[in-house]
């Protein structure tokens, strides 16, 4: 088991919040799972991060520390206590 | 006077709030960033709104201090929660907009009702904090055979019966228009006399690109209906169409609003593919002998090289005070005091106006 800091755009702040000042953050026993764990501990973040098949949404990725989790071979080892998970929107050009 | 106009716009929630003048002027932002489908304000002061982003989907909100704080439905309609998260035919069911969010007005004084796309209907009976699917409604044996329109496949009209809590009608873009008289069980398609569209489908009960149903506030079965190509109405609740076109310099258009005297109106759009003003002027039709003649008002109007359009949610009638209010998709507002015969275009310019309401 691991906790991990969680940032997310100004736009979805407002579904993570905590008490005024702390820094969210969540458990989770490891890499894979790292989605559900967030799910369930941040559970109004759920509808705009994930899809309706469970899916990350298609503009949206999700850093464990440097690694995209759509990325294939992320380390198990970069799952580790303290870790910072941050949810970003794609830059998807315009 | 209503005191508020509350604007749904692709970059948010604007209000206007009356002056001590009776005037309006400009109120709050809210909800910067987010796609703002559809928001009313309820008679206790909440308001709800239907938000949405391109990357991060689409939530109900609630406020409770005039749009200053929000806070997000603690069960927002989803289908991946309901009963039915996937077709019979293996397809995921996604939500992208919650296009309207109505009052069940005085048969159902505690419900809300949001129509979304994909097309489904929700209800809430406590404020708009948990909100469920009407199911029968995905039941319909023609449901396989339902197809999008241009802008989706969208619940956009919702019909209450001011005094049956059990007739509801709805209607869907491509599909059609439909009612409930058991409360939400078993629904029934009203397409008599209303010209079939190609969309593809197989199952011609259900090609009708309705764009929007208002119903005459003395008479809940005479209905009038803005079509793709065709503006009609019922005597009998639906069961039967006719057209009333004479004078129309196009029978295209999105809004349609009876106001409390029975006044009809419409704003025609030169389609099917620019959907823009007719002739650039931005000409009001109005009708006062239930559709059977038109007239254009332009007073208040602009009437030279226009080219914009009003969308599908963004006109609306207060049958209290005979007030209208409209938005343009280039972010104009006009309001009229006297049920559509003159207009006031109000100060500022906001972002591209899905939907309004009036409080």
């Amino acid at each position: 088991m691991a906790r991990a800091t969680l940032e997310v755009p100004s736009l979805l702040r407002e579904f993570i919040a905590g008490a005024p000042g702390t820094v969210p953050t969540f458990e989770a026993d490891s890499l894979a799972d790292v989605m559900s764990a967030m799910r369930r501990a941040f559970p109004k973040l759920a509808p705009h991060v994930w899809d309706e098949t469970g899916a990350l949404r298609k503009h949206v990725h999700v850093y464990v520390g440097e690694w995209n989790v759509r990325w294939p071979d992320v380390p198990d080892d970069a799952w580790h206590d303290g870790v910072r998970v941050r949810v970003t929107m794609a830059v998807s050009g315009g | 006077m209503a005191k508020r106009i509350v604007a749904g716009t692709d970059r948010g929630v604007f209000t206007y709030d009356r002056d001590v003048n009776g005037g309006w002027q400009f109120g709050k932002h809210a909800l910067p960033g987010w796609r703002v489908d559809s928001v009313v304000q309820l008679p206790g002061g909440r308001m709800v709104a239907g938000a949405g982003h391109f990357a991060y989907g689409t939530t109900i909100r609630h406020s409770d201090d005039d749009g200053a704080t929000w806070t997000q439905a603690g069960r927002t309609p989803s289908f991946e929660d309901g009963p039915m998260p996937v077709l019979p035919d293996g397809t995921t069911r996604k939500l992208d907009a919650i296009w309207t969010i109505v009052p069940g007005g005085p048969a159902n004084p505690n419900a809300l009702y949001a129509g979304t796309d994909l097309a489904a209907l929700f209800r809430s009976d406590d404020g708009g904090e948990t909100w469920d699917e009407v199911m029968g409604l995905q039941h319909h044996p023609t449901r396989p055979y339902w197809a999008p329109g241009g802008g989706g496949m969208c619940l956009h009209t919702i019909l209450p019966h001011p005094t049956d809590p059990n007739q509801l009608r709805v209607a869907m873009s491509a599909i059609g228009f439909m009612e409930t008289t058991d409360g939400g069980t078993t629904w029934h398609t009203r397409h008599e006399g209303i010209r079939e569209i190609e969309t593809g489908q197989p199952v011609s009960e259900v090609a009708r690109c309705v764009h929007g149903v208002a119903a005459h506030p003395d008479d809940p079965d005479r209905l009038f209906m803005q079509f793709h190509f065709g503006v009609f109405r019922s005597d009998d609740g639906g069961k039967a169409w006719r057209t009333i076109e004479n004078g129309l310099p196009s029978t295209f258009g999105f809004p349609i609003v009876v106001t409390r005297s029975g006044a009809v109106l419409i704003i025609p759009l030169l389609a099917d593919l620019q959907r823009y003003f007719v002739d650039g002027r931005l000409r009001v039709y109005r009708s006062t002998d239930g559709g059977e003649s038109w007239g254009a008002v332009t007073a208040g109007l602009p009437q030279a090289n226009y080219y914009g359009g009003v969308l599908r949610g963004a006109m609306r009638t207060d049958l209290e005070t005979g007030e209208v209010v409209f938005g343009t998709n280039h972010g104009e507002m006009f309001h009229s005091a006297d049920e559509g015969q003159t207009w006031t275009q109000l100060p500022g310019r906001l972002t591209r106006i899905m939907y309004v309401s009036l409080a």
